[in-house]
């Protein structure tokens, strides 16, 4: 180790966060993590926050899109 | 042994594994003090002797039941996966965000397109008009990015060569949170014969570089 680095606490906590929340074996198939409540990472946090918030209007968008075609396909008999 | 918000933490039996579990709430949003709880789980299975498959944060199933379907479902991958790390350790080679600092010339000599932008004037520099200092922030960016990817890789070939036989696995550079980092899994006994392989050229490199660890396998764990 170089021995320069005189305060580790911010660098230990970053790598922290990005250890235990970016890696690790997923069992059950997908992870979704839902980011809130850490400060120290606010930045990012914004981030991802966008991101999800991103994802959840195109989601909306898109269900609304498809009730939308929905309610202009003919209902055929028997249906 | 507690685990997230205090629970305790139970074993659960599946064929030959062993998963450490705690009861938690239907979510678990992940704060500094939960993800901690977590890594001390993990880091007292390693305690134990032999190495943990570190499962990542936020996974959650609705009853003990479930968690033996799912190792009984995944238990051959999950056998391979604890065998390519058995005996080992993480260790994690940390920079911090100013290591690898562009220099402040470099980053305004030669941006093309701000420099474009900026033609035909020659007081123009001094008196940036707002797009042209976003195209200038956007391509110092660009620099630093490309500074630390860079220089991040040329740690880890100099860390490969000092301690090429005692890294077992090593996993890419990459940059998350302000931070650069590589990981590498080295032998439980072989940790310190590590650091003190790379302690002179790590000096010689004059970055302000840390060894974290060691950490139970989590960037080895497979699923990264």
């Amino acid at each position: 180790m170089s021995g320069e680095v005189v305060d580790n606490a911010p660098l230990e906590l970053s790598d922290l966060i990005n250890r235990v929340l970016d890696k690790g074996a997923v069992i059950a198939g997908s992870v979704t993590i839902s980011v809130g409540d850490i400060d120290l990472i606010q930045l990012d946090l914004t981030v991802v926050l966008t991101a999800i918030e991103t994802v959840r209007s195109a989601e909306r968008r898109r269900g609304e899109l498809q009730t939308d075609v929905n309610a202009n396909v003919p209902v055929l008999p028997g249906d | 042994m507690t685990g997230v918000d205090g629970a305790v933490v139970h074993a659960v039996h599946a064929a030959e594994l062993i998963a450490w579990v705690s009861d938690v709430a239907d979510t678990v949003t992940p704060t500094v003090d939960r993800v901690r709880a977590h890594d001390a789980v993990c880091a007292a299975a390693l305690d134990r002797g032999e190495t943990p498959l570190p499962i990542r944060f936020g996974q959650t199933f609705p009853d003990d039941k479930a968690v033996v379907s799912e190792l009984a479902a995944r238990e051959s991958v999950l056998r391979s996966r604890l065998a390519r790390v058995a005996g080992c350790v993480e260790l994690r080679l940390v920079m911090p965000p100013d290591a690898f600092r562009v220099r402040e010339e470099e980053t305004t000599t030669d941006t093309g397109t701000a420099d474009a932008a900026s033609a035909g004037s020659d007081t123009s520099r001094e008196a940036d008009g707002p797009g042209t200092a976003f195209l200038k922030q956007l391509a110092r960016r660009d620099r630093e990015d490309l500074a630390r990817a860079v220089g991040c890789e040329e740690v880890r070939d100099a860390v490969r060569f000092a301690a090429k036989s005692l890294i077992v696995g090593q996993q890419p550079c990459e940059s998350a949170r302000g931070v650069s980092f590589f990981p590498v899994l080295v032998r439980r006994a072989e940790v310190e014969a590590f650091r003190s392989a790379i302690a002179e050229t790590l000096r010689s490199q004059a970055i302000p570089l840390s060894v974290l660890g060691p950490f139970a396998p989590y960037s080895f764990a497979g699923d990264a």
